[in-house]
């Protein structure tokens, strides 16, 4: 009997390591392929754009709203993958993601009319993303311990290699077929999904819902409350995923404005079209570079992976701040260098910034947790570039924007250290799912089998 | 009594105190202007109350000087008045089409008392007057060599000044409105030149030399070359039946006046003539021509198409290729890549089921009850011997 508590952890942590063990590489595999074709193909819709514009005759700005849409749907629908994904089988979930992913692509390619984009491109395949991205992570994460890092950052390394493919590929694809076989042939593309999906193991029972009434027809609160429980709603309450979800979603405001006003900087500071450009390209192949780096260094587990993201963030932010220093003395070196490492520190946060969520929330918690997170940090990310646009349009320059960008990333720095057991030098063990009724359960199943057990040991016979 | 009166005088005289005589603040300046050029004179009054403007002709010498007063219309339209009343007065004269006729004296003369129009009153000098002369002077010659460039690679450009006695304090040359940096002068000298090396359609155009003078003269010289005709996609896209659209632009100087389109198939050439049918639609500007070919097919409208402007110099053209897309091309690299998607799902499916075909029932749920598990692969639960050992 004392035995049962510390025999199941183990058994659970063979599992989740041991006859995994060979099968979770091929599933970095399926997160590096998913998510190219979900963020990568995000990035690098702009050929599209340049031809929907000229065909439906209508401004920038409303065809932009296509990509907004796509990306809101995306992390708005997280939870709902998360929670769909403790309810039912994570492989369905994924595998359905993908298919809606592709025929949100394949209507699009038969669009008469701007909304159609919308509803499809945006509404369908972002519906779609949502029950591809999350799930996909949290698997990976759940699955993966020792080398948790390297595998999402190699994971996510994918976004900005693809995108080196992508652009030219899409090019060629709309010259050949026009935009509309071009999109239907992304369609195709999209549907590869659905076996990086199969990949995943079928889930081997649901997540147990808190009640096990026999009532037949469950009451709407008891509803709420199982929706509750699968979307991890509780964990709003607790203080370290909140301090968590708050210091990301301050990291959010800031730590991708970069990437859409460098060049316009370095164009305002003096620098040509090709300089400038190239800065911003620099900046992508460090990103790459200190993904994976990041990842590899830190699962080497020298230091507590919360100090080092900490530390990743504070410098990405420091070298926001940096950035219109070094470009106002006019020192085109002083600009690459700071670029290149902001480009690597923003990499090295984002490999880390999910592999951090366990040990926050616990393994079992991880895609609800996972799911939430991308809700909440979504809202950062419509605040932050029409922030900095704003800062711009009223200073004239992007001195401001890129101060205030940094600005929160500090302060999401800073927010991260308020954690529980921040300083301590190592990590303080993950909370496990702990409900009344599982103790209550296990405790019964006990009692029945003590009293059961004589005529089992006959039944049995063999052991 | 007498107080009645006094205050009454002292009111009066209040009262005519507040009026003020009329006085320029803006008298019309004096100026010199070639043929046909246009001048403009203004003037502004105060006074209280609001003073009257008008504007004569004054002709011939004192005492027998001739005055004509000039009204909006006059001169057979050629000269219009202008003027507001708000707060002060301005007017503005303004004469187009100057003649040597017009050359004299102007007079701007104001007055805001009461009777200033009354002939039956005394004549008093009511008005008062300020006034400008404007000259008119014939356009000095300008000589110039060449008057015309037609179709040479290189032109030297010059313009020599005669007949004038003005003072020039430098000169210019301005190419299609802008300044031909490299040619500003300071020297007074009545003879300017402009090289031009290697004449291309960007360097063709109307050339003008400016002397600074008071007023300013200046010729032009016509540097025509043939039109540079140019597209900027040399290799167009349509979908079937939907319509294909292609451009031809000119650059140059003169810009075509005709264009024709001209479709060519395995180097025989058939023009293409607007109107003909619906399939064809040209529509050109001197600058640009625009040819749309409407329901695209795929068996006949595949091919080079041919763009020709003409000018007064000659003839220039350029090659668009036409290819039109058939509606169904994507398709079949879309199934091939559907069908790519279910073999690897159904690899990985059946790779599944034949690797760990009993382990579709292992129950590896940590919270719950490991006892509950009857699969015979349960060797490792000891916590079952242990309770039945118990």
């Amino acid at each position: 009997m004392t035995n049962h508590k510390p025999e199941a952890k183990s058994r659970s942590d063979e599992a989740a390591e041991g006859p995994d063990g060979g099968w979770s590489w091929p599933l970095v595999g399926a997160l590096f392929v998913s998510t190219s074709l979900v963020f990568g193909l995000m990035r690098s819709l702009g050929v599209f754009f340049v031809e929907f514009v000229q065909y439906f005759e209508e401004s920038a700005q409303a065809i932009s709203w296509i990509s907004s849409t796509g990306l809101a749907a995306q992390q708005f629908f997280s939870p709902l993958g998360a929670a769909l994904c403790n309810a039912y089988d994570t492989r369905v979930v994924v595998m359905t993601g993908g298919f809606l992913a592709g025929l949100g692509f394949i209507l699009a390619s038969q669009a008469t009319c701007l909304v159609h984009l919308y509803l499809s491109m945006g509404l369908i395949s972002g519906l779609g993303w949502g029950l591809v991205f999350t799930p996909m992570v949290a698997t990976v994460v759940a699955n993966i311990t020792r080398r948790r890092a390297l595998a999402l950052g190699l994971g996510f390394s994918s976004i900005g290699i693809v995108s080196f493919i992508f652009n030219p590929l899409f090019q060629f694809l709309v010259e050949t077929y026009a935009w509309r076989g071009a999109l239907l042939i992304l369609g195709g593309l999209s549907l590869n999904i659905v076996p990086c999906g199969a990949l995943i193991r079928p889930q081997r029972r649901p997540k147990a819902p808190e009640k096990v009434d026999s009532e037949s027809r469950p009451s709407c609160a008891e509803v709420l409350q199982r929706v509750a429980s699968y979307v991890e709603l509780p964990l709003l309450m607790e203080r370290p995923y909140l301090t968590y979800t708050s210091a990301v979603t301050l990291l959010n405001v800031g730590y991708f404005v970069p990437y859409f006003h460098l060049v316009a900087h370095s164009r305002q500071a003096g620098f040509s079209d090709y300089q400038s450009a190239f800065v911003m390209s620099a900046a992508g192949a460090t990103d790459i570079l200190g993904r994976v780096a990041s990842g590899w260094f830190s699962d080497l587990g020298k230091f507590r992976l919360l100090h080092l993201l900490t530390l990743w963030t504070g410098l990405a932010g420091v070298f926001i701040m940096l950035l219109p220093v070094s470009s106002v003395f006019g020192s085109y070196a002083a600009l690459m260098v700071i670029s290149l490492l902001y480009g690597f520190c923003s990499g090295a946060m984002t490999s880390l910034v999910f592999a951090v969520v366990p040990m926050i929330v616990g393994v079992e918690r991880v895609m609800g947790a996972l799911g939430l997170l991308q809700l909440i940090e979504s809202g950062a990310g419509l605040l932050g570039t029409p922030l900095s646009g704003l800062l711009k349009d009223v200073t004239g320059n992007y001195i401001a924007s890129f101060m205030v960008a940094g600005g929160f990333v500090v302060l999401g720095t800073l927010t991260m250290t308020t954690l529980p057991h921040y300083f301590s030098c190592t990590d303080p063990p993950s909370p496990r799912r702990r409900s009344h009724d599982d103790n209550d359960k296990s405790l019964h199943f006990e009692l029945e089998q003590i009293s059961r057990s004589p005529s089992d040991a006959g039944h049995r016979g063999v052991q | 009594m007498k107080l009645l009166w006094a205050v009454s005088a002292l009111l009066l005289c209040c009262w005519r105190a507040s009026a003020s005589t009329a006085g320029f603040t803006k008298s019309p300046l004096s100026q010199m202007k070639l043929i046909n050029d246009s001048a403009e004179l203004h003037c502004e009054v105060i006074g209280n109350p609001i003073p009257e403007v008008q504007w004569w002709f004054v002709e011939g010498e004192e005492p027998n000087e001739k005055f004509t007063q000039l009204f909006d219309g006059a001169r057979d339209g050629r000269v219009q008045v202008n003027a507001t009343y708000i707060a002060h007065a301005t007017s503005a004269i303004h004469l187009i089409s100057l003649t040597l006729d017009d050359s004299g004296t102007y007079e701007c003369r104001a007055s805001n008392d009461p009777d200033r129009n009354e002939l039956k009153k005394t004549p008093k000098i009511k008005w008062i007057r300020s006034q400008a002369n404007v000259i008119v002077i014939e356009t000095p010659n300008i000589i110039t060599e060449p008057s015309e460039v037609v179709n040479q690679t290189s032109a030297v450009l010059s313009c020599n000044l005669t007949e004038s006695s003005l003072p020039i304090k430098g000169s210019h040359w301005m190419h299609n409105g802008k300044l031909v940096d490299s040619s500003m002068s300071t020297d007074a000298t009545p003879y300017t030149t402009l090289r031009l090396d290697k004449i291309t359609h960007s360097s063709s155009g109307k050339y003008e030399c400016v002397f600074m003078t008071d007023p300013e003269v200046k010729q032009t010289i016509e540097v025509k070359t043939l039109p540079h005709v140019s597209t900027h996609k040399h290799s167009e896209h349509g979908n079937e039946n939907d319509k294909g659209v292609m451009v031809c632009d000119s650059h140059g100087y003169p810009l075509p006046t005709d264009w024709t389109w001209v479709k060519e198939v395995d180097g025989i050439q058939t023009p293409i003539i607007n109107g003909t049918s619906d399939k064809y639609e040209i529509k050109s500007t001197p600058n640009k021509t625009t040819l749309t070919i409407n329901d695209l097919s795929i068996n006949t409208d595949i091919g080079d198409y041919i763009c020709f402007g003409t000018n007064e110099l000659g003839t220039s053209h350029d090659k668009i290729h036409l290819r039109v897309r058939s509606r169904l091309a994507a398709l079949w690299p879309f199934l091939g890549i559907v069908a790519e998607v279910i073999i690897l799902v159904a690899i990985i499916f059946i790779y599944e089921k034949r690797r760990k075909p009993d382990e579709v029932t292992d129950d590896d749920d940590s919270g719950a009850a490991p006892l509950k598990s009857n699969s015979n692969a349960n060797h490792k639960d000891k916590n079952v011997r242990q309770r039945n050992s118990n």
